[in-house]
């Protein structure tokens, strides 16, 4: 189930980068593109989670809201880094450098959840191979 | 240099997030989670949109904001709720590799959808990808 939802949160995210080179090729920047989607973003899953949201607002403990709150203004901060980063260098330097991304994360994992995540020799090889091949598959599109 | 240097930055805000993200999954359900997390991302983001690109967004035509929509579908809705659900069930060091395997898929949509051709670097790519995923998984999520 998690792994049949990370190949999906993939394809969603994938899906969405085919879009987002059809609007900023067509229709905005970037930086527009990404505020207004992360609108449209907000309206679809209040609607999606309606029926969860108010009860956990009310139940849930705050320190839930604090996590995923600080973890928006990250994801939205790394996306802003992305577009200063690809305004100073060219893509085919940015993409392989952004790819690490998960190399990154499991080192931060290992310093900050090493109570809650074991991190294995298999991830770890594993995760070097998903960020070998995604490498080449960007700067292989870059290039050409 | 400064591009290489904002490209770690950003690398590293978002596997910040993947963290937080696990965190924050102790307290409460992803759905509600995936709420959350996009509120202050839409107004910081739109708050530097306004400040940059004004002009940009006064002159938008109709039909770019149907566009919109289809990437706030994607990325927001579905991307950002499936990636929480992940980091639930498998943890985020199995997860973060499975969903960072984006521009794999947006290749194979844009081959399909925008007529880009396939290369021997994709067909390579795709096999690393395939065989990392493939080790990831083969392991059992406690």
């Amino acid at each position: 189930m998690g792994y049949a939802a990370g190949i999906g949160a993939a394809v969603a995210y994938g899906a969405s980068q085919t879009v987002g080179k059809h609007v900023t090729s067509e229709f905005a920047t970037p930086l527009v593109g990404t505020a207004f989607s992360l609108v449209f973003g907000f309206l679809y899953v209040s609607v999606m989670f309606h029926r969860h949201i108010p009860n956990d607002l009310r139940t849930s403990p705050r320190r839930g809201f604090l996590w995923f709150g600080l973890s928006g203004i990250a994801s939205a901060s790394g996306v802003t880094l992305l577009y200063f980063a690809l305004s100073n260098a060219p893509l085919v330097v940015v993409s392989p450098v952004v790819a690490i991304n998960p190399l990154i994360t499991l080192t931060l994992a290992h310093f900050f959840l090493h109570k809650l995540e074991k991190i294995t020799k298999r991830t770890i090889m594993g995760t070097v191979l998903v960020v070998l091949g995604v490498v080449i598959i960007t700067v292989s599109k870059g290039v050409s | 240099m400064l591009g290489v240097l904002f490209g770690l930055l950003a690398a590293t805000c978002w596997g910040f997030s993947a963290i937080l993200v696990r965190l924050g999954l102790q307290y409460i359900r992803p759905t509600t989670g995936t709420w959350v997390s996009v509120i202050p991302g839409s107004i910081f983001v739109m708050a530097l949109a306004v400040v940059f690109n004004w002009d940009d967004i006064t002159s938008l035509a109709a039909i770019a904001f149907v566009w919109f929509a289809l990437g706030g579908l994607f990325n927001f809705a579905l991307g950002r709720f499936l990636n929480a659900v992940s980091i639930q069930k498998a943890g985020v060091a199995r997860a973060t590799p499975l969903f960072s395997t984006a521009p794999l898929f947006a290749t194979i949509l844009a081959i399909i959808f925008l007529g880009e051709s396939v290369t021997p670097w994709l067909l390579l790519g795709t096999m690393t990808i395939v065989s990392g995923i493939a080790l990831i998984t083969s392991e059992q999520v406690r």
